[in-house]
C-alpha cells in the first residue's frame, strides 16, 4: 500500500489560477528571498488565516530572470496582486512588482509571458 | 489607459527627477501622469507650467497642490490658480480646509483628507458637497505603503470609512501612488486593487485610475482652451459649420 492519500477526482481538486509577474530592480532577485517576500507580505496583510487560505505558491523551475509564475486559488487572485504591490524592498534592493497578467494553465502563461516558443512561431507565414 | 493623478518629483517633495519618473511609468505601463507643485506664488508656478516637459507617449499633467491652513485661504489661491494649471488639489488634513475644498466646485482633488489625525475627516456634509461640486477624493497608496503594523491599520480603517461614505453618496474617488522616489510607484492595475482592498468593488476600483483621473483631465483642458465655460461646451464655434455645408 502507498503511504499517501489518492490523487482526488477533478470536481473535487481546488480551481487554481497562475499570476505572471515581473520584478522591476536594478539587480537580479533570487527565488528563496521573492518567495520570503511574498510570505511575509501575505501574512502581514490578510494574517495568518488569508495567508492559509490563499495557497500560495511560486513555481520554482519557471522562475528566473526576474519573472515568474505565482499559482493561488482561482478566487484569491486579487488579495494576492494587492499583496505584491505592497511589496517595496527585498533585501537591500528597492523592488516593484507589477502583474504582467493571470492565466487558468500553467501552458499559456509560458506562451503568453515567460516568451515559451511553440511550433506554430515557426511555422512560414506566406 | 492609466493614470497616476500625483507623483512627486523634485519640483516638490520628490527625490527623482522627472524624466526618470516617466521612464519608470513607461515601465509600469502608465499612460499619463501628473507631477504637481506645492503652491509658493504665482511666478514659480508660470515657470513650472512653462518648464513642464512634453513626451509623446507618456501624457504629463501640470497640477498644483494648495496646502493652507485656513479654509478662506483655500479658496483665495484656488481662484487665483484655477485659470493656470490643469490640476487643482488641495492638501487636506484639517476639518475646516477639507470642507472648504468639498464645497469648492474649483477644487479638482481633495487629497488625503485623513492625515496626522484620529478620524476620517470627513462627514456626510462633506461627502454630498463634494458629490455636488464633483470634487474627486483621493485614496492615498504612500500613507498605506510607508507605514506598518498599528499604524497602518489605523490609517486602513480611516480610508475605509471615507470609501464606505463615498459610495453611498456617489462621490467621485481616485487612486494616486503619491511616490516620493519612482520606486514608489505602481502599475495602473495594482494601484486599482489597493482601491479594492480597501472596499472598492473592481469595477469601480479601475474606474479610480482611469475614467475618473481622465474625465477630470481632458474636462479642464477644455476649459482652458476655452471650449467649455461652466457647464456649457462649445461643439461648434461656426467656421466648420460653413465649409462643412459647402461640401
Amino acid at each position: 500500500m502507498m503511504d499517501r492519500p489518492k490523487v482526488l477526482p477533478p470536481t473535487l481538486r481546488p480551481k487554481k489560477r497562475y499570476i505572471a509577474f515581473e520584478i522591476i530592480s536594478d539587480d537580479e532577485i533570487d527565488y528563496k528571498s521573492m518567495l520570503s517576500a511574498l510570505w511575509h507580505s501575505m501574512i502581514d496583510l490578510y494574517g495568518e488565516r488569508g495567508a492559509a487560505q490563499s495557497h500560495v505558491w511560486i513555481i520554482k523551475n519557471l522562475y528566473g530572470g526576474n519573472r515568474g509564475l505565482i499559482r493561488c486559488r482561482h478566487d484569491m487572485t486579487e488579495e494576492v496582486r494587492s499583496a505584491l504591490t505592497f511589496i517595496k524592498m527585498i533585501g537591500d534592493h528597492n523592488v516593484i512588482i507589477k502583474v504582467l497578467g493571470i492565466t487558468g494553465t500553467i501552458k499559456t502563461a509560458k506562451i503568453k509571458y515567460l516568451g515559451m516558443k511553440t511550433l506554430k512561431d515557426f511555422t512560414e507565414t506566406s | 489607459m492609466f493614470y497616476d493623478m500625483i507623483v512627486h518629483t523634485k519640483s516638490s517633495i520628490g527625490e527623482d527627477e522627472i524624466d526618470e519618473v516617466v521612464e519608470m511609468a513607461r515601465k509600469l505601463g502608465l499612460s499619463g501622469i501628473c507631477a504637481p507643485i506645492y503652491y509658493t506664488s504665482l511666478k514659480d508656478l508660470k515657470e513650472y507650467v512653462n518648464n513642464l516637459p512634453h513626451y509623446d507617449d507618456i501624457d504629463v499633467v501640470s497640477g498644483v497642490i494648495v496646502k493652507a491652513d485656513r479654509p478662506q485661504d483655500v479658496n483665495n489661491i484656488v481662484s487665483m490658480v484655477r485659470q493656470k494649471v490643469e490640476i487643482v488639489i488641495v492638501h487636506g488634513g484639517s476639518y475646516e480646509v477639507n470642507r472648504a475644498a468639498c464645497e469648492n466646485s474649483k477644487v479638482d482633488i481633495l487629497a488625503h483628507p485623513e492625515l496626522n489625525r484620529n478620524d476620517s475627516g470627513l462627514d456626510h456634509i462633506c461627502i454630498k458637497s463634494a458629490a455636488e461640486n464633483n470634487v474627486a477624493i483621493e485614496i492615498n497608496f504612500r500613507e498605506l505603503l510607508e507605514s506598518s503594523g498599528v499604524l497602518r491599520v489605523k490609517t486602513m480603517k480611516k480610508i475605509m470609512k471615507n470609501v464606505e461614505l463615498c459610495q453611498n453618496y456617489k462621490t467621485p474617488m481616485v487612486t494616486t501612488s503619491s511616490a516620493v522616489s519612482k520606486w514608489g510607484m505602481r502599475a495602473g492595475r495594482e494601484l486599482a486593487s489597493i482601491a479594492h482592498l480597501v472596499g472598492l468593488p473592481i469595477v469601480d476600483a479601475i474606474d479610480t485610475v482611469s475614467t475618473i483621473p481622465l474625465q477630470i483631465v481632458e474636462e479642464n483642458r477644455k476649459k482652458l482652451q476655452g471650449k467649455k465655460i461652466g457647464d456649457v461646451e462649445v461643439i461648434d464655434d461656426g467656421q466648420t459649420k460653413s465649409t462643412s455645408s459647402d461640401a
